[in-house]
């Protein structure tokens, strides 16, 4: 009985193996494909990550550049009147868009991708001399300006 | 025959696993330039330090005007002349660092005892610190801009409190001195002009005057300090040694606001009201 299942080579017809074959292949393909898909996006994800990283550090940096600026004029007994910093951002970054918030009381610079909460980014910034105000501004705008207030001496994005 | 039959499919699952490879290879590569191409590049102006520079600067740049240019009184021409050439070779600069370099001033004015020199300036400030020995202490107060009922007062202190002061208070068109040790009232004194100079004991140009300030401040660590700057305007000359064996002089006859403008790659704007005080307002 054993041997003669062994021996059987036509326990499917041709035809029948083809089509397992091919179901089998397409099934495989499936699988492979999908697996590449999800390893782009999770790639996708970790860039927008690494891209909103390196401009919140470039405007944590600029914010205590401002900060310092004032610090400098305030020494020197002086006032600064305006100082502005204009800079561009891509419109979207890993396909999606964003927006940028300062908020003055955790003192952090949130990214937020439409993607998800996943890519998130929180930037602490320091400021001495002069306050951050809280704002949110949305990626598309031709720019970006980073200002200071001397009236109610805060920071702002607009 | 069916031995090099075998042999053939080996070739053909071989070359199946080699395109898998290349597929993944590929796919991989790609979403490397992904990545790379995604990447945006920061174009931030990482310091400020040239935005200090260039104000260093412009105020040794009105020093050195006004020192050239004073002889009795500043002459206005030489004055302006002077930061003309100033000016233009700072635009001409800052111009090959990619700086816009705008400066402009307003009129001389007679200063505050304030730390800036204006009147909303900070009223109570240390003018020096940890000397111990002064030469020249000579203070010029304008009686009209004193405010009635203010007391301005100048302080020598070290670290157990007030070891000298001189309080002034208008009265009428004179002002009204009394040096104390800190505590106890030493001597008062009337003075029509407000010309006083501390370390020589002179008042209103060649009276005497004993202000006890050699004798409270021999010999000791201290630092001098103006309380409520703001009540009148006048100038005024402190020189003499720091601990560390400098010489240091303060002297404040004018006030002068300047406007300081830089535009930095066309997009870092710094625009700054810096009052400079002269001939030499800080130590």
């Amino acid at each position: 009985m054993i041997k003669k299942i062994k021996d059987d080579d036509n326990a499917v017809s041709i035809s029948v193996g083809t089509v397992l074959m091919l179901s089998i292949t397409v099934i495989t393909l499936v699988v492979v494909v999908g697996s590449f898909y999800t390893m782009m996006d999770r790639h996708e994800r970790s860039v927008a990550r690494d891209q909103f990283e390196i401009h919140g550090n470039d405007l944590a940096l600029q914010i205590s550049n401002i900060d310092t600026a004032v610090q400098i004029t305030n020494n020197y007994g002086g006032k600064a009147e305006n100082i502005s910093y204009q800079f561009s951002l891509p419109a979207a970054i890993a396909r999606h868009q964003y927006s940028i918030e300062l908020s003055n009381s955790t003192r952090e610079i949130i990214f937020r991708s439409e993607s998800g909460p996943e890519t998130e980014v929180k930037i602490t910034y320091v400021t001495s001399t002069s306050s951050v105000a809280s704002n949110k501004v949305y990626s598309g705008q031709d720019y970006f300006e980073l200002y200071y207030d001397a009236n109610s001496n805060l920071i702002g994005i607009r | 025959m069916r031995k090099s039959d075998d042999a053939a499919q080996m070739i053909l699952i071989a070359s199946f696993a080699i395109g898998m490879a290349v597929v993944v290879l590929t796919l991989m590569l790609n979403s490397i330039i992904f990545a790379s191409n995604t990447a945006s590049e920061s174009n931030v102006e990482t310091n400020v330090y040239d935005y200090s520079n260039t104000v260093q600067v412009t105020v040794e740049a009105y020093e050195k005007a006004y020192s050239y240019s004073y002889n009795g009184s500043v002459n206005d021409a030489k004055f302006n002349d002077y930061i003309g050439v100033f000016s233009r070779k700072m635009t001409e600069s800052c111009a090959f660092c990619g700086v816009i370099y705008t400066i402009e001033h307003g009129d001389f004015q007679e200063p505050y005892f304030t730390q800036n020199g204006l009147i909303d300036g900070k009223a109570n400030w240390t003018v020096i610190e940890r000397i111990n020995n002064t030469d020249t202490f000579m203070v010029a107060i304008n009686s009209t801009a004193f405010t009635n009922g203010t007391v301005f007062s100048v302080e020598a202190f070290d670290l157990s409190g007030t070891i000298w002061s001189a309080k002034f208070v208008r009265s009428g068109i004179n002002v009204n001195v009394s040096v104390t040790d800190g505590v106890t009232v030493l001597d008062t004194y009337s003075s029509s002009s407000g010309e006083m100079n501390i370390s020589s004991n002179l008042i209103d140009g060649s009276s005497f005057f004993n202000y006890y300030f050699n004798d409270e401040t021999a010999g000791k660590t201290y630092s001098i300090r103006f309380i409520n700057g703001s009540a009148t305007s006048g100038t005024f000359l402190i020189a003499g040694d720091t601990i560390n064996g400098n010489q240091f002089e303060i002297e404040r006859i004018d006030v002068v606001e300047t406007r300081i403008e830089m535009v930095k790659n066309g997009n870092l704007k710094m625009n700054a009201l810096i009052p400079i005080t002269l001939p030499k307002g800080q130590a």
